[in-house]
């Protein structure tokens, strides 16, 4: 092939891990930097919203971060326009990620904590220029595939190694011409506890004695979580990151998000829970132990929403009871 | 959308499922804006299956099921279902939809009395709130 093909890096509402898990990837970036000319990436090219509209035909556009406010909306939809491939890269592109647990609040409601917490700058009203007109905050923090259909979906928080892998080998065979034929999702189709290091002492029977806070007991390293009464998203949450956090005797908190067929996976791990806690001494602790016991998950939402907060149901349900939903 | 409230009763067959037939068969009424879904455990109805009934349109939902600690017939469904609930509860709570809009009562397969009442209360209680989604 005599020319590159070309890549652009888009950002929405992000952190900055995806960047260096991109650039973590390490000699597989120096493969793919081989095979495609990276122009426009805000961390390593200098660039602004003037030069990416004057790009043509660009071959792969990796989107990080989730859709926040109507700028990040405007490049997206640029970005699709523009590109043959789209990829959405990372937790927040494909389900909304840590931005999307402020979709909790109404925009008005974010602005006024932002403006009321920062001390450190004079916030008045005519301190702003007048000509800088500031992007609107959207109704949510929307995962990009609400806005725009991508082709590769690589989800985590940041995406792992092996997501890593297994886009720069599709990113390389589509430089040598092959095609995907539909949508890609990497990472596989089944649970972290399929294959999770830590095997529970009876695979047919688990019991969480309570609930416990990572610090507040001595955690086992070959024992599973949810044993020992830890909350862990691993029933829920798909495999693609070789149990890092698992490994490293921390539980998962569900960065890789559910399986393609569960669309809301906060509900299901509620399901869960109730069928593992204490199912050996409900009926001495009866309702009201029940209850202590489940009062010490001091913030559902972010234990079992932490990343996939703007696709769960019972939000679409607060946003129209709110009147601001689509 | 204005109109009557909507409740979708999820009644397990053995208690409170029974109870409703009860009701029937001794002619007592409820509010027909209760629409009872018979299934075959409390323990079975899963947080999806409550949130999918708000979002299609629900404004209550009731879950009814076998007095506790041991009048279940699958042994401890009914707890299974209490931990959903209350769990559940928690979670409405947090994005600001009314947790009185989902409740969980024991009824034996002989309070066919005490289901009229309940449910009667339930419906009070929804009407008084309004509608969930306009």
């Amino acid at each position: 092939m005599l020319s590159k093909l070309k890549m652009a890096i888009v950002y929405g509402a992000i952190c900055g891990g995806c960047d260096v898990s991109i650039v973590n990837m390490g000699e597989k970036l120096a493969d793919i930097l081989d095979k495609y000319d990276i122009v426009y990436w805000s961390v390593a090219v200098d660039g602004k919203l003037d030069l990416l509209k004057s790009i043509e035909g660009i071959d792969v556009g990796v989107f990080m971060g989730g859709v926040r406010t109507s700028a990040h909306l405007e490049i997206a939809k640029l970005l699709r326009e523009k590109s043959r491939l789209v990829v959405a890269y990372g937790s927040c592109a494909v389900y909304g990620g840590i931005p999307g647990l402020a979709s909790l609040y109404k925009p008005e409601e974010i602005a006024s904590i932002v403006k009321s917490t920062i001390s450190t700058v004079s916030r008045e009203e005519g301190s702003l220029p007048k000509e800088l007109e500031l992007p609107k905050l959207l109704d949510i923090c929307h995962p990009l595939v609400d806005v725009l259909d991508p082709d590769i979906l690589a989800p985590g928080c940041p995406p792992s190694d092996k997501i890593c892998d297994g886009l720069a080998d599709i990113l390389l065979k589509y430089s040598s011409g092959w095609r995907p034929e539909g949508k890609i999702f990497l990472g596989e189709e089944n649970t972290l506890c399929s294959n999770c290091p830590r095997k529970p002492e009876d695979l047919s029977k688990i019991i969480m004695p309570g609930i416990y806070r990572i610090h507040e007991v001595k955690i086992r390293e070959d024992k599973c979580f949810l044993e020992q009464g830890i909350l862990c998203m691993g029933p829920v949450t798909r495999i693609g990151c070789d149990h890092q956090c698992i490994r490293n005797n921390m539980p998962c908190i569900g960065c890789m998000g559910p399986v393609s067929s569960v669309d809301d996976s906060g509900l299901e791990m509620v399901s869960s829970i109730a069928s593992l806690l204490h199912v050996d001494r409900e009926r001495e602790l009866l309702e009201k132990g029940l209850a202590k016991e489940l009062d010490k998950i001091v913030d559902p939402i972010a234990s079992f929403y932490r990343y996939t907060l703007p696709r769960s149901l019972l939000l679409k349900i607060a946003l129209k009871k709110r009147g601001g939903g689509e | 959308m204005g109109g009557k409230s909507v409740i979708i009763a999820f009644l397990c067959r053995w208690c409170a499922g029974a109870a409703a037939d009860l009701a029937g068969v001794s002619r007592l009424h409820y509010p027909a804006n209760v629409i009872p879904v018979i299934v075959p455990c409390t323990g079975r109805v899963t947080p999806r299956a409550i949130v999918e009934a708000f979002l299609n349109g629900a404004d209550g939902v009731f879950v009814g099921g076998c007095h506790t600690p041991s009048d279940c017939h699958y042994m401890s469904g009914n707890f299974k279902a209490f931990k959903r609930v209350y769990l559940l509860k928690k979670l409405l709570k947090q994005y600001g939809i009314e947790s009185e809009r989902l409740r969980i009562e024991w009824i034996s397969a002989t309070e066919s009395q005490k289901l009229v009442r309940v449910l009667e209360d339930f419906v009070k209680e929804i009407e008084g709130l309004g509608k969930l989604l306009r």
